[in-house]
């Protein structure tokens, strides 16, 4: 075993290997709500703030039925799952075809009262306990491994690999179906597409259920990793998972899934840094903005209102 | 024939449950929560008579902070069960105590407006039962200019250096202080302390002179809350303590079982010493962490839930009859002490109760005897009070949570606490036996 | 100049009559509430003129210019922070301090705005959303000054007793007088951000938003008026902090959390982003509307929450200009519905 006696600007290699894997499976909880948000944009023009609210009230009723019910685990999980899929796809259906026309931020601002709404609600039939958490471990949490000094849970690995297949997937998908290319249309130019005898509705609502089922899945790896069901804390990760988008400027799913890498990264490896450690947790806001100030160094003239 | 029979039986059947019903309501009027004679095996609520209070209500208030993810009026609704046994039980004189419980958002315009709003529209006599992260440190000016202490549990430092409060628990820093005494006794090499980063400059600076004290390294570490990335930062601290150190924890049971469980996926329980303040001090979480047992040595600012002492059997009794929906914990049991502490003040008051004369009468407590704390209860009229200064310490058993020292008094190692024990002192605050 | 002959009769009504509504709502807010209210409805009606402000700042930005920054209460942040630090520091007269604040903050949102400048729409919101979540950070990390030395000015073991809290103007320290002061100040701030919406740079900020193609070609200089709109909401701000310092006393970090900007923008769609009585009632919505549901009516917080989604996924749908312009129509129609209800009974006018 070659032992490498290296310090990296003044850590011991030794202690900062962990943080290395550590900082991987966390930006694979980044890449995995950006890509989320990602598709559902670029077919819809929806940025949606309510992914993590939804995740995390899908968390809650997974929790309640595991802790309140004697129904099997993978029937809780299952209906996190349909939940996210049931309220994205209910809300795109309800108020997709009313803020059709309308500013992005807008369109961002009606998935931000549906967050509230949630918030609300979840806060009041599920109010925070004074000597209790709610804790929803899933299963694949008791297999661990031991990487480069430090334990990754399986279910880590399997968010990460979450991340990576649906990037793979997705991007296959847009590609080589038919629905996928009538997604692509839509996001190039919506008026067009539908002139061309698209189904817009149709693929939009196909947009929102895809996305509905990511933001589901992801709600119950968020809270398995967390640890302890903090709806307030999940509903607004989406903020530092909006990062991630950014640096993919709400377009390309490979670089969403490169910069949710990156920002997990670097949050984990500024850890033993004392200078900067206190700092680590804008990790995700100063790698947006630095990456967005680069990409978009040329400059650009908005044309219409209604263009993202 | 028949007949006669049945009726003879239905007869029997509605008698004996007529004498049954008969039987318990008069063993439950015998003995309602909270009634009887006060002696050294049995705490009552107030006087004790067993006879509601129908006179002229006494109105007290108080405000707990309640954001998502930490919710303090549990602190305040223990109080409010407390008077309402005191009610049942004759009042004040008499008169029952009518409490009002506002909670505010951690918003310090809420908070002001609140405090003026039961001073001066409320017309309250006296301000009990607040717990806030912020509120001590915008209402205390305020509090003083009204001549009003208020009887709650602290967080942060205005809560411990200044007149207005006199808080029934010890609050994070002197809790830190009494963990990491503990670790340093069990042989400690460094210490390392960890609280939220909004309350770590006060909460923490303790531990490093305990850590001065006793000629070892110590870091401070304050930790963003939510903690989204628990497995770098429970590796950071054991990094920081080394083999063989003493890791505190100062989290409430929202953020800690993230630490805990990322201790114990990435296998470190073992590696260091385990502290923790007051918080964690429950059935819960010594359930969900059984690989913790008799590995996290917790400071615990009141006594042990079942421990059969007087005013721990009453708090269980209050519990079941008039706050059943609040699980036993240490915010119940600080609610319980603020009770009870508000009421010896008001029995105490000759004369009319105004606010002037109850908070002088919070002013002359002392020697207040309570179970639930080490050493009797006092307030005084001193520059500050930090009258909960010598507590005990547990650990997780099988799922429980049991005593593994009798009481200790904090480490001395603030002036302030040096200046409190002598206090205590000149005035016999809590000397009497 | 004929300048009086040059002004048509309906515009000179249209100025008094909206002087006349200022003038009355003023009193209202200096005379009347004072005299009626309790101290703590006075506590709260000051933060109330001060979000008013910030809000104030958002309507500059989109509703003028069509700029969307999220980062407003970073700023408010910014600006309570340098109050506070100047207060302890040094020993400035009251509308000084206010003023050097407000320059403070100005320069750094300027400094903020100047390379968002290049972005538009979605992508300038989001990227003021991630500038205030990593001032959120840095503020919680180094705390709010309470009189310790140094830059940050914040120590670990504060004297209490000896402790200064922001010092109020001395013809103001009580609440009352305060809260007038405060209503005052903010009346200016609103005075000069409609000067600037009547004069030559709201001319071009309305150019810009409706197509900046069209006004480069008419030779408007873009960056320039873009950066002075950034400047003026950053000042009214910045200014805004200065009276929040002084109303707290002792801030910390725990009052700016990163989601209040977006709360505070939906708050500012509800009471209406196009003018500057919606930023009122934005003002009032995000910090009257908690104390009335609470303090006063005993409400779940939690219902707020989910009251204040609902309204604003309704004025989204159904009233983009907001209550502001909503509510003045609903109440016109109501009361027409009212009068020919009252015609037909009474059988007045029409057919019955």
């Amino acid at each position: 075993m070659v032992n490498f006696a290296l310090t990296v600007f003044g850590v011991d290699w030794v202690f900062l290997k962990p943080y290395i894997v550590l900082g991987l499976a966390l930006g694979g909880v980044y890449a995995l709500s950006g890509v989320g948000v990602v598709v559902l944009y670029q077919a819809t023009g929806v940025l949606n703030l309510a992914f993590g609210a939804i995740g995390a009230a899908g968390a809650l009723i997974a929790y309640y039925f595991v802790n309140h019910t004697s129904l099997p685990h993978w029937f809780a999980y299952l209906a996190c799952i349909v939940f996210g899929a049931v309220v994205n796809v209910a809300y795109g259906m309800v108020f997709g075809p009313a803020f059709a026309g309308r500013d992005p931020l807008v369109k961002m601002m009606g998935t931000l009262a549906l967050a509230l709404i949630l918030l609300g609600v979840m806060a009041w039939r599920a109010p925070a306990g004074g000597a209790f958490v709610r804790v929803l471990q899933l299963p694949t949490s008791n297999d661990r491994y031991a990487v480069f000094g430090a334990v990754v849970t399986l279910t880590q690995i399997i968010a990460l690999v979450f991340a990576f297949v649906l990037t793979i997937g997705t991007t296959a998908f847009l590609r080589l179906t038919k629905i996928g290319t009538a997604m692509r249309a839509l996001a190039s130019d919506r008026e067009i597409t539908a002139t061309l005898g698209v189904p817009v509705r149709r693929v939009e609502l196909a947009a929102w259920l895809g996305s509905g089922l990511v933001c589901g899945g992801a709600g119950l790896l968020l809270a398995d990793l967390f640890t302890s069901l903090d709806y307030t804390a999940l509903t607004f990760l989406v903020i530092s998972s909006l990062a991630a988008a950014l640096i993919g400027r709400l377009r390309s799913l490979w670089v969403t899934l490169a910069g949710g890498l990156a920002v997990g990264f670097f949050q984990a490896v500024a850890t033993p840094y004392a200078s900067i450690t206190n700092y680590r947790t804008a990790a995700p806001f100063v790698l947006a903005i630095v990456a967005l100030l680069y990409l978009g160094r040329h400059r650009t003239v908005t044309l219409s209102r209604t263009a993202g | 024939m028949r007949s006669m029979k049945i009726k003879l039986g239905v007869g029997c059947v509605v008698g004996a449950v007529l004498v049954l019903a008969a039987l318990a309501t008069s063993a439950g009027a015998a003995n309602p929560v909270g009634s009887g004679k006060a002696s050294a095996t049995k705490a009552v609520c107030g006087m004790g008579t067993g006879k509601a209070a129908t006179g002229k209500p006494i109105k007290l208030g108080g405000i707990d902070m309640l954001i998502p993810g930490v919710d303090f009026t549990t602190v305040g609704k223990f109080a409010d069960a407390y008077f309402k046994c005191v009610n049942a039980n004759g009042g004040i004189n008499g008169r029952p105590i009518k409490y009002t419980l506002y909670d505010e958002a951690l918003n310090p315009t809420q908070e002001a407006s609140l405090a003026k709003k039961l001073v001066e529209s409320d017309k309250v006599v006296g301000i009990v039962g607040n717990t806030s992260f912020a509120e001590c440190g915008t209402n205390w000016k305020y509090y003083k200019s009204k001549g009003f202490v208020v009887i709650g549990a602290g967080v942060q430092a205005e809560c411990y250096s200044t007149p207005s409060f006199a808080e029934v628990n010890m609050g994070p820093r002197y809790s830190n202080i009494g963990a990491a005494q503990r670790l340093v006794k069990l042989g400690a090499k460094s210490l390392v302390v960890a609280s939220p980063d909004t309350i770590s400059a006060y909460a923490d600076g303790g531990v490093a002179k305990v850590a001065q004290a006793a000629g070892i390294p110590s870091h401070i570490f304050p930790i963003k809350l939510p903690i989204t990335d628990a497995n770098s930062t429970i590796l950071q601290l054991v990094q920081a303590a080394g083999d063989g150190g003493g890791v505190v924890l100062d989290f409430t049971p929202d953020s800690a079982p993230a630490l805990m469980q990322a201790a114990i996926s990435q296998g470190l329980v073992d590696k260091v010493l385990w502290g923790s303040s007051t918080p964690i001090a429950n059935e819960f979480m010594a359930k969900q962490f059984p690989q913790f047992d008799g590995k996290m040595h917790i400071n615990q600012e009141v006594g042990g839930i079942g421990d059969g002492t007087p005013d721990e059997v009453l708090y269980a009794q209050i519990t079941k009859k008039y706050a059943p929906s609040i699980a036993l914990q240490a915010f119940g049991q600080f609610g319980y002490l603020i009770g009870q502490m508000a009421t010896k003040a008001l029995l105490s008051v000759q004369g009319p109760i105004t606010a002037k004369s109850y908070n002088n009468a919070v002013r002359a407590l002392k020697n207040a005897k309570t179970s639930m704390l080490c050493k009797p209860f006092y307030v005084g009229s001193v520059a500050y009070h930090i009258p909960n200064n010598v507590d005990i310490n547990v650990t997780y058993k099988a799922g429980a949570v049991v005593g593994e020292t009798g009481c200790i008094p904090i480490q001395p190692v603030d002036p302030q606490l040096t200046q409190t024990r002598a206090w205590e002192k000149k005035f016999n605050l809590n000397t009497a036996k | 100049m004929l300048k009086n002959d040059l002004l048509p009769a309906s515009v000179a009504r249209g100025v008094i009559g909206r002087s006349a509504a200022v003038v009355a709502f003023l009193v209202l807010a200096l005379v009347v509430f004072p005299a009626t209210l309790g101290g703590d409805w006075i506590k709260t009606l000051t933060s109330v003129a001060i979000y008013a402000v910030v809000a104030a700042g958002l309507v500059t930005l989109y509703g003028r210019v069509g700029m969307i920054s999220l980062g407003q209460i970073a700023l408010l942040a910014i600006g309570t922070w340098t109050a506070t630090r100047l207060s302890y520091a040094t020993s400035l007269p009251f509308p000084v301090l206010l003023l050097v604040t407000g320059a403070i903050t100005c320069v750094v949102g300027v400094l903020i705005g100047l390379p968002a400048l290049r972005l538009s729409g979605l992508y300038l919101a989001l990227i003021t959303l991630m500038a205030a979540g990593a001032v959120n950070v840095v503020l919680t990390t180094i705390n709010f000054p309470n009189g310790g030395k140094g830059f940050v000015g914040h120590t670990a073991t504060p004297s209490l007793e000896g402790l200064k809290p922001v010092t109020r103007p001395g013809m103001a320290v009580g609440d009352t007088a305060y809260y007038r002061y405060t209503v005052v100040v903010c009346a200016i701030m609103f005075l000069l951000i409609a000067v600037h919406f009547a004069t030559k740079p709201g001319r071009a900020w309305a150019s810009i938003r409706e197509s900046e193609p069209a006004a480069l070609a008419a030779g408007v200089n873009i960056i320039r008026y873009k950066l002075w709109a950034f400047a003026l909401a950053s000042f009214t701000t910045g200014v805004a902090g200065g009276l929040f310092a002084a109303q707290l006393g002792q801030p910390t970090a725990f009052g700016f959390p990163t989601q209040d900007s977006l709360t505070l923008l939906a708050a500012a769609l509800i009471g209406g982003i196009y003018s500057l009585w919606g930023a009122v009632i934005a003002g009032a919505f995000s910090q009257l509307a908690p104390f009335i549901f609470q303090a006063q009516w005993g409400v779940d917080p939690n219902f707020l929450l989910i009251i204040f989604g609902v309204g604003l996924m309704q004025v989204l749908l159904t009233a983009p200009r907001g209550i502001v312009v909503q509510m003045p129509k609903d109440i016109l129609s109501l009361a027409r519905l009212g009068a020919n209800l009252f015609w037909r009974v009474t059988g007045r006018r029409g057919t019955g």
